[in-house]
């Protein structure tokens, strides 16, 4: 934008007194220090002329109205930490249009960069007009900021500054009813029966349960950086608003207003909620007056999944209507009613706006004999996460869909309109159904996400083992598996696996038995594998480098029936079980090859595979045939996995995606590479293998690569790198990609075999995913309450499909628990881990569930939290345990095992640590994560499993008598607190420390203060006494009592004495 | 005066005769010698230097803070100096030069004593930085980390180090002062009182406490970067005349009463 010559407003003229601005106008300042780029509070009034407007004219009509008006030329100052208002005399006021170049093209920018200017609260005016050429009609746009303006004040602004304008035309003088002064409008004082409506409308809400499920977090400083979404509800959409206004009989606002929040409820919000809804309060006598005169409304409601939608609309209505009845409150008022949400900025009851405003507002009109057009400007930001601004007119439902864009962006709110167009439908569809089980879904979402779940295929062959013998019967002398002693071909192999087979045979293991088998990557243990299969067993792998206790442990739970070892292994632990030593490979007798490829019973065990989680005893995960086949003919194909092709076989066996190096290769005529174990820390050993045979895929974990990837990477280029079983840093996939490999990122828990989604990542830059669900696999996301969620939005990452494990071996309850029936979609593996579908139908990994849970609006990763705690050298164990309703009166709870077992003897002991383990983790963690509560213990309680026993931890908790509130200290700290002073430091210590157990003598530093804190207090120590004070005198002084007596010292005794003075 | 360069601790009001060298005017939460005075149960007078007023430390030497402290302090027979952290580089001086106005030299007592160097300097910025969440973001303290990082690279002064640092407090902590709704002159003096300590240890480090440390005893805690702990066993040996290790936290050094017994021994 040019501008063709700088003009300015002009508030020069001395004004009346300067009063104390309202707490209602202090929260729009608030705002702008939080976000102090921001011109969040600028409002705008533009009109597009079909002619030629006159800048004269238009500077006097402006001025005119400056000068009439009493709230257009009120200003603001910043003094200290108070906000004040002066009104100026009319008399040196004047508003002085700049005249701005503008293109067609660039209209819209150039007027939101006028409108997007911050006003200054330094005594000047608070709005200036610019008059914009060049696009195809003149356009007049004024900037003005809330605290004198609102939306409604453009009616009258408008109709007044074109009758003044055209009568300055048409005769040379203003009309003479525009010469009279306007008063500001004094809003009057809530009142009292309003106030306690509110108060009892917000009992026990927590704003801090706002937060969407999609989007991002919040920044920890917000530019309040705006965008908008237009979008036009469907006509399906309008016809479902009507039905559902005559079966609730409720206005078209709560309908709309209604499916909103149920929106927002399906979004995370709530499913307690508050949704502001801006009212204009003018008094009907003064129902033309500007200025800043609306009140946002908290509507609150409380989503329940079972209300049908017809009771659910209504109650919306009551809740409408009675908040109107009561809109004489400032929301500003009501802020300190709640619990402050924890997030560091935000202040406010609900962070969603609903707007509804019928399009006849603003109509067109005329200036000077041209017709006019209003314009809506944005200011370029959001005050709010999400602002519905619902345009109504006969024919049409229009949505202005303002967002914050730090947390949401286009993209994701122009789904919520999509899934808000479709909900407002299905809702019409049976308005008795329950508003739960009505989808939140976009066509797009089903379109997205049914593409990606799109995954049958034929299982062919239907096990490995028939896959392996038709090889065997194709080609019996190529090479199967690559030793340390060479090649062993699919003959060889064979015939090792028909040994096998013999050898198992002699002891009885057959038909339903489960083989242990104990061997270094090569080929007698595949040949132990195979011929497992061949007898009707499944096998267990089991790593010798193991503890012999864990050895034993799998041994036992198992019901092993034998166990296999390669040659050179010793394996602890075995007692009486028949320990079979494997002959070389290569020794094994001929054997006819088979006719016909070996089928094995593809709903039999193919494997047995323990997991440990980071507690516990291991858990063994049952795979069967079936879902194993299914893993290695996906791979065979995602890898172009064929004869010729050599895998490395570099994953030690006892993990199950070691499985994939060895089958793939073995189902698809290729060979598998035995790597010895250094070659997962020393890529040059890595690199020599990859190279003498050409592999083909080279699988690891993220954790390998990291230790090999510079030595090997130069080796990789042109081949498939499979990378999965931990989250993969961006680094580590920025480096595999420029290695110039095909670089396949894999996910999948042991309880869906090996790998159940697979995606290849090409964009460095791009965040990572983890692709599409694999072959006959269905990847759901599910809502805490099961819900399913559509794309963009977080919850758990749910599989189903041929991959599914039988389940746990010997594990009923663990096994009904973890591969739950859905309702809708049969059975699903949970795995604890936070997913979101991507626009592009590949799902992004968040992290794991369980540990993360959410407290006044914080996520708090209850992991981290303990591990700070166990960093202590006085700490043995720590758990931490939310206690209490979370969306009341939680407290996040420590339970703490000290390494001495002295420190837990004596409340005085047991005080002591806590008070340093307070300290300790005050340092280390963000307050809002501190726990408030330590407990002191002998021991950490423990379940059978040998895990953290957090139900009796919490039921522990729930026993112990609450800290004494300060109404209920015993006499003589009532008595020293006597002191109004020291009253009033106590309660200031109890804000900056946001704790209550303050008292006269509480030590602001040993108590979570530190010297920003410090600073903080001694500001608003001096704001409260008018007292001049350092830093440093807190630091010398660092208790309320000290503090108070330095206070009175500075002062010289009795002024700052509040005592027995009613403020 | 006194009130000026020395705290009291402890006694009746005459001359001190246990003398404590620290700086405990951050708002820590270390222990300091008020809390081991407390534990002594000692009527004798025992005072605490006191950091000279913020930005007046600016271009003060080690033998300024000495001659700061040492007018008052030469009042009467003194029989102890402690020294706490770097405090007991200074300990070390005003031992040296009260041994020259009084017949008996004062036992020397150090708490893990430490001589600053420009790591010491980096390691507090560092761990300030660190304490400013969460009123700064991770990247953002990364980026105040790594800022430190390149100023400890740049400079080997500890001058210039110590300006270069309190520069880059100053920039990145603006934003945690802001947020916590702190006015330019408050964030300012939150700064300052950075940068006094900073001028504390700087002016540490123009002394050689080595002499006087050869004849006292040190009493160390078991973190392993403070005081001796991270010196090599070649140089440790011989640095004191004698030392006494607990299996205590540094910050909780000078609150154990199992010290404050072995400290009343030594002082008897």
């Amino acid at each position: 934008m040019h501008t063709s010559e700088i003009r300015t407003s002009t508030g020069a003229g001395e004004g009346t007194g300067a009063v104390a601005a309202s707490r209602k106008e202090e929260a729009l300042w608030l705002l702008e220090r939080l976000a102090p780029q921001s011109a969040a509070n600028n409002l705008s009034v533009a009109f597009a002329v079909a002619g030629s407007i006159r800048e004269d004219l238009l500077e006097q009509s402006l001025s005119l109205l400056v000068r009439r008006h009493e709230a257009l030329r009120t200003v603001y100052r910043v003094s200290g930490a108070r906000l004040t208002r002066t009104v100026l005399d009319p008399a040196g006021v004047r508003l002085v249009p700049a005249v701005l170049d503008t293109a067609p093209d660039t209209l819209d920018a150039d007027l939101t960069a006028f409108v997007g200017r911050r006003f200054e609260l330094d005594g000047g005016l608070l709005l200036r007009a610019a008059v914009l050429r060049g696009a195809d009609r003149e356009v007049v746009c004024l900037a003005v900021h809330h605290l004198v303006f609102d939306t409604l004040s453009a009616v009258p602004f408008l109709a007044e500054l074109a009758e003044a304008y055209t009568a300055l035309l048409d005769h040379g003088a203003p009309p003479p009813a525009l010469l009279r002064t306007v008063p500001a409008l004094v809003e009057p004082e809530a009142r009292e029966e309003s106030l306690e409506f509110w108060h009892k409308q917000l009992a026990d809400y927590d704003p801090g349960a706002l937060d969407l499920w999609c989007g991002a977090p919040d920044p920890a400083e917000p530019t309040l950086l705006g965008g908008r979404v237009s979008y036009e509800l469907s006509e399906q959409a309008r016809d479902a608003v009507a039905r559902l206004r005559r079966s609730a009989r409720a206005p078209e606002a709560v309908v709309l207003l209604a499916a909103y929040q149920l929106l927002l409820a399906a979004h995370g919000a709530g499913p307690d909620l508050a949704v502001g809804s801006p009212v204009d309060v003018r008094p009907r006598d003064a129902a033309g007056a500007i200025g800043y005169h609306v009140n946002v409304l908290p509507l609150r409601t409380r989503v329940t999944p079972e209300q049908p939608v017809r009771a659910f609309v209504r109650a919306a209505r009551e809740t409408f209507f009675d908040a109107l009845a009561h809109a004489d409150v400032p929301v500003d008022h009501l802020t300190g009613t709640v619990p402050r949400s924890g997030s560091s900025w935000r202040n406010m009851l609900f962070r969603h706006l609903f707007n509804y405003v019928p399009d006849t507002v603003l109509p067109n009109f005329t200036i000077g004999g041209a017709d006019a057009e209003p314009l809506v400007v944005e200011n370029g930001y959001s005050k709010f996460d999400l602002e519905f601004f619902v345009l109504s007119s006969a024919d049409r439902l229009r949505i202005r869909a303002v967002h914050c864009t730090e947390l949401l962006t286009a993209e994701e709110v122009t789904a919520l309109l999509e899934r808000y167009d479709a909900l407002l439908v299905a809702l019409a569809e049976d308005d008795r159904r329950p508003v739960g089980e009505i989808p939140v879904w976009s066509a797009r979402d089903r379109e997205v996400i049914g593409a990606a779940n799109r995954t049958a295929a034929p299982i062919d062959p239907a096990t490995v083992l028939e896959a392996f013998t038709a090889r065997v019967a194709q080609a019996p002398d190529a090479p199967a598996v690559h030793g340390a002693a060479g090649a062993t071909s699919y003959r060889q192999l064979w015939r090792a696996a028909r040994a096998v087979e013999r050898q198992l045979a002699a002891v009885g293991a057959g038909r339903g038995e489960v083989v242990a088998v104990a061997a270094a990557r090569g080929p007698e243990l595949a040949a132990a594998v195979l011929g497992s299969w061949l007898a009707g067993a499944a096998y267990l792998p089991l790593d010798p480098e193991h503890p012999e206790q864990r050895i034993a442990y799998q041994l036992a739970d198992s019901g092993v029936r034998a166990v296999l070892t390669g040659p050179g292994v010793v394996l602890p632990g075995t007692g009486a079980l028949p320990v079979l030593p494997l002959a070389p490979a290569a020794e094994a007798g001929p054997c006819p090859l088979p006719d016909a490829p070996v089928a094995a019973d593809p709903a039999a065990p193919a494997y047995l595979i323990y997991t440990s989680g980071s507690t516990g005893r291991p858990k063994g995960t049952v795979v069967g045939h079936r879902a194993l086949a299914n893993l290695v003919a996906h791979f065979g194909a995602e890898l172009a996995a064929g004869p010729g092709a050599a895998a490395i076989w570099l994953t030690t066996f006892s993990f199950d995606i070691s499985g994939l190096e060895l089958f793939v290769p073995l189902a698809h005529g290729g060979s598998a590479v035995a790597a010895p174990d250094e070659a997962r820390t020393d890529g040059a050993v890595l690199r020599e293998l990859v190279e003498r045979h050409d592999a083909a895929v080279v699988q690891a974990t993220p954790t390998t690569w990291r230790l090999v990837l510079d030595r090997v990477g130069g080796a990789l280029r042109g081949r498939r790198v499979l990378c999965g079983g931990e989250p993969a840093p961006p680094p580590l996939v920025a480096a595999l990609l420029a290695t110039g490999c095909t670089l396949h990122h894999v996910y999948g828990p042991t309880e869906t075999t090996v790998w159940s989604t697979s995606g290849v990542l090409t964009d460095p830059d791009r965040p990572v995913h983890v692709g599409r669900p694999i072959a006959n696999t269905r990847v759901r996301v599910l809502a805490p309450d099961g819900s399913v969620l559509p794309v963009g939005v977080r919850g758990e990452l749910c599989i189903g499909g041929a991959g599914l494990a039988d389940g746990y071996h010997g594990r009923p309850e663990l096994t009904a628990e973890r591969f739950a029936e859905h309702p809708l979609l049969g059975r699903l593996y949970r795995t604890g881990d936070l997913a979101r579908w991507r626009p592009d139908g590949t799902l992004e990994l968040l992290g794991r569930a369980d540990r993360q849970v959410k407290l006044r609006g914080n996520r708090i990763e209850l992991g981290e939290v303990e591990s700070v705690l166990l960093a202590h050298p006085e700490v043995r164990g720590a758990a931490v345990a939310v206690v209490g309703d979370p969306a009341a009166d939680a407290v996040l709870w420590a339970f703490v095992e000290p390494a001495s077992p002295a420190a837990a003897d004596g409340a005085d002991a047991a005080d002591g640590l806590a008070d340093r383990l307070w300290e300790h983790a005050g340092s280390r963690l963000p307050r809002a994560v501190l726990p408030q509560r330590f407990l002191v213990l002998e021991s950490l309680p423990t379940t059978l499993n040998d895990k953290t026993d957090y139900p009796a931890l919490v039921a522990l908790a729930a026993r112990q008598p609450r800290p004494a509130a300060p109404e209920d200290r015993p006499q003589e700290e009532a008595g020293e607190v006597r002191d109004q002073l020291v009253a009033d430091l106590v309660g200031l210590w109890q804000r900056v420390l946001e704790r209550q157990d303050v008292s006269g003598d509480t030590n602001f530093f040993s108590h979570g203060g530190h010297s920003l804190l410090g600073a903080l207090l001694v500001q608003e120590a001096e704001a409260l006494t008018g007292v001049r004070l350092k830093l440093a005198d807190l630091f010398e002084h660092p208790t309320p009592a000290r503090l108070a007596g330095c206070l009175r010292a500075a002062d010289g005794g009795e002024s700052t004495d509040r005592t027995g003075e009613g403020e | 005066m006194r009130s000026n360069s020395w705290n009291v601790l402890s006694g009746n009001g005459n001359p001190a005769t246990i003398l404590a060298s620290d700086f405990p005017a951050t708002g820590r939460t270390v222990a300091g010698f008020g809390d081991l005075v407390a534990r002594l149960g000692t009527t004798a007078d025992a005072w605490e230097t006191a950091p000279p007023p913020t930005g007046s430390e600016a271009a003060m030497s080690g033998a300024d803070y000495l001659a700061r402290w040492l007018p008052d302090a030469t009042g009467g027979p003194v029989r102890t100096v402690l020294g706490f952290c770097v405090g007991s580089v200074f300990a070390a001086g005003l031992a040296a030069e009260i041994a020259r106005h009084q017949d008996e030299p004062p036992r020397l007592v150090l708490f893990d004593p430490e001589r600053p160097d420009p790591d010491l300097l980096h390691r507090h910025y560092h761990e300030l930085v660190g304490g400013l969440a969460p009123l700064l973001s991770a990247p953002e303290i990364d980026e105040a980390r790594q800022a430190g990082k390149r100023a400890r690279h740049e400079h080997d002064g500890m001058r210039p180090l110590a300006a270069a640092l309190c520069g880059l407090f100053r920039e990145y902590g603006e934003p945690a002062f802001r947020r916590t709704g702190l006015d330019a002159e408050r964030g300012a003096e939150v700064v300052a009182t950075f940068a006094s300590f900073l001028g504390y240890l700087v002016a540490a480090a123009d002394l050689d406490p080595r002499p006087q440390w050869a004849g006292a005893t040190a009493l160390s805690s078991a973190t392993p970067h403070s005081g001796l702990n991270p010196l090599p066993p070649e140089e440790r040996t011989g640095l004191v005349a004698r030392e006494i290790s607990f299996d205590l936290p540094h910050t909780e050094l000078l609150r154990d009463d199992q010290v404050a017994r072995t400290v009343a021994q030594l002082l008897a």
